[in-house]
């Protein structure tokens, strides 16, 4: 295990990759860099990174595709968009297109760092077993969520959740640290024919959010991700 | 209307051509219909190649004379007592009148279509300059923050002095301030290139200010808010990362100006059919120049103040049109116990669109 593991760096931004180079270097990673998609694909095909750092603002190719063919190629392979754009349409295409993440400039190196490393953990637990969390009872913090007999606790007191609720609960669990898009988690607990509106979704987790007590701004289990969905928070990341 | 000689040459050459034409098929048919049809479509032509209509009634007045004299029994001298005479001169006005209605038309259309495309492909240029500029800013300012927070988070390990440390905490924070300014430029890009189509969505009003205080102590991890929500689910249209902008300029505005860094409090409650916003700081009040600006509901321009209220104008100018676009109107006033009171009032979701009902269907199950 003395192999460090690779990072592909893929920005055409010398100044920036620069920075999270030195920055990854000194987090025991092995750093690749690729100015343009052309390079990024070759360098992506013959080193088969651990991870990879895409820059959707590419000279030569439009970064979205360059994430779909990586994907198509090596789909077990974790990809975080890094984009200068703030709109959300194009966050939720790169997640639609398997992208495991984003980060929006300009973030923090506490930011990325802690991004990648749950990227890397997700990616070994999914070479480990299958690809979703198939575990029957979940922790989070002081939440505790038991399939079996559909049964929510924080700390000891027993939360009663509708049935939707409890779906909602069990998929952010079953994708911990994952952002899921609003269409994606609709079609998964109502199917596709409902996945025009989302407001649905958003009330059954402002319902949620009231039963587990959450506060907005400090929240401890699950986290928005303003105009594109939600992201259940993992015991690290955990404020 | 000045005469234009490239009109004036079009309807010469036209009659010619026509006249030479009846010329030379006079000997062979010997029927006077046949020109007056040459002569016609000579007529809709000119109508159709000039400007206005004088060229076209010229041209079909000249032609039924010329007809008349050249074309017309008895041939080179003018008869006017002719029985079908008043119906040759009408046949050959109306088509006149008619095309050159049609042209004039036609080209004041064009003129519109072209004027329309100058224009949107001008708001085209004018938002792709600004994508490309936020892009262009947002770059660097990833370089000089990220390499700032990379030398921070190395400490004095990494060779820098305790001064030179706090230096570059200074020029992270500038960074970052001058990358929410960019954002406040897109916002208003945003705002001014969808006009009034600007696409409401649903969105529950606790996720924004969340989201918006998370985003704050990010940078400013000592900035206090606390939080006064509404019971109830307050579902506002609206766009969430504009609204996000709005208490994100609020509340900086609250920390940087309010003098003080005792904890804001932010509250939500409904008021009859709207959602009452209220962000309220316990510092020393705003300006009496700003708070009459904000009464008058005119943009907030903040001047000669020293560089420790740079910014304040623009964000809460920007938070103003945000709030526009939202059908609404950002107030304030300074509270008689000291601070300053922002608030406004949005638009709700109607109350009974989001009920669950397919939850009951899955119990009935």
């Amino acid at each position: 295990m003395s192999m460090k593991q690779k990072i592909l760096i893929v920005e055409d931004d010398r100044t920036i990759s620069h920075f999270m180079a030195r920055a990854l270097e000194d987090g025991g990673y092995q750093v690749l860099t690729a100015e343009s998609a052309r390079d990024a694909k070759t360098i992506f095909l013959s080193h088969l990174p651990a991870l990879v750092l895409l820059d959707l603002g590419l000279p030569d190719e439009d970064g979205i595709v360059v994430l779909g063919q990586m994907k198509v190629s090596h789909p077990e392979i974790p990809i975080i968009v890094v984009s200068a754009r703030a709109w959300e349409d194009e966050k939720v295409r790169a997640l639609d297109l398997g992208a495991d993440d984003y980060v929006i400039k300009p973030f923090g190196i506490s930011e990325l760092q802690a991004r990648i490393r749950t990227a890397l953990r997700h990616a070994a637990a999914v070479s480990r077993g299958p690809g979703i969390s198939n575990e029957e009872v979940f922790h989070l913090n002081d939440l505790t969520l038991d399939v079996p007999h559909h049964r929510v606790t924080v700390g000891d007191e027993e939360i009663h959740f509708t049935a939707h609720e409890f779906q909602i609960l069990e998929l952010l669990f079953r994708h911990k640290g994952k952002v899921l898009t609003y269409a994606w988690m609709i079609r998964q607990i109502w199917g596709s024919y409902m996945s025009t509106d989302n407001q649905i979704l958003r009330v059954n987790m402002a319902n949620i959010r009231r039963k587990l007590k959450e506060n907005p701004a400090q929240p401890k289990y699950i986290q928005t991700e303003l105009g594109v969905g939600y992201r259940m928070l993992e015991e690290e990341s955990a404020e | 209307m000045r005469p234009n000689l490239r009109d004036l040459g079009i309807m010469i050459l036209l009659l010619a051509a026509a006249y030479a034409v009846s010329l030379l098929l006079l000997p062979n048919t010997g029927v006077e219909n046949n020109s007056a049809l040459i002569f016609v479509v000579a007529v809709t032509c000119i109508s159709r190649l000039t400007e206005g209509y004088i060229y076209g009634v010229v041209a079909s007045v000249l032609s039924v004379l010329l007809i008349n004299f050249s074309f017309m029994v008895p041939y080179n001298e003018f008869n006017l007592a002719l029985s079908g005479y008043p119906v040759a001169m009408v046949s050959m006005l109306v088509p006149a009148l008619m095309v050159s209605t049609l042209t004039a038309q036609l080209k004041k259309h064009m003129k519109q279509k072209a004027a329309m495309e100058l224009e949107t492909a001008k708001a085209g240029i004018r938002s792709n300059i600004l994508l490309a500029v936020s892009h262009d800013l947002r770059t660097p300012l990833t370089a000089i923050s990220g390499s700032a927070s990379y030398i921070l988070s190395q400490g004095e390990q990494g060779g820098c002095s305790e001064e030179n440390l706090k230096l570059i905490s200074d020029i992270k924070q500038d960074a970052e301030w001058l990358t929410v300014m960019v954002e406040n430029i897109l916002s208003v890009t945003k705002l001014r290139d969808s006009g009034a189509s600007l696409t409401l969505k649903p969105e529950i009003l606790e996720e924004i200010i969340g989201s918006s205080i998370i985003k704050i102590q990010r940078r400013f991890p000592e900035c206090q808010v606390n939080l006064d929500l509404s019971e109830e689910i307050l579902i506002v249209p609206m766009d969430p990362l504009l609204m996000e902008q709005v208490l994100l300029n609020l509340i900086e505005n609250g920390f940087r100006h309010s003098g003080t860094i005792k904890p804001m409090l932010l509250s939500t409650r409904r008021e009859g059919h709207k959602a009452l916003v209220t962000l309220r700081d316990f510092g020393k009040g705003l300006p009496e120049d700003v708070m009459e600006q904000i009464q008058q509901e005119k943009p907030v321009v903040v001047d000669r103040r020293g560089d420790s209220y740079r910014g304040m104008g623009i964000g809460l100018s920007v938070c103003q049109s945000i709030l526009k676009a939202h059908d609404s109107v950002l107030k304030a006033r300074n509270e008689p116990e000291g601070g300053a009171c922002f608030y406004f009032y949005l638009n709700l979701v109607e109350e009974d669109t989001y009920v669950d009902e397919t939850e009951n269907i899955d119990r009935g199950r």
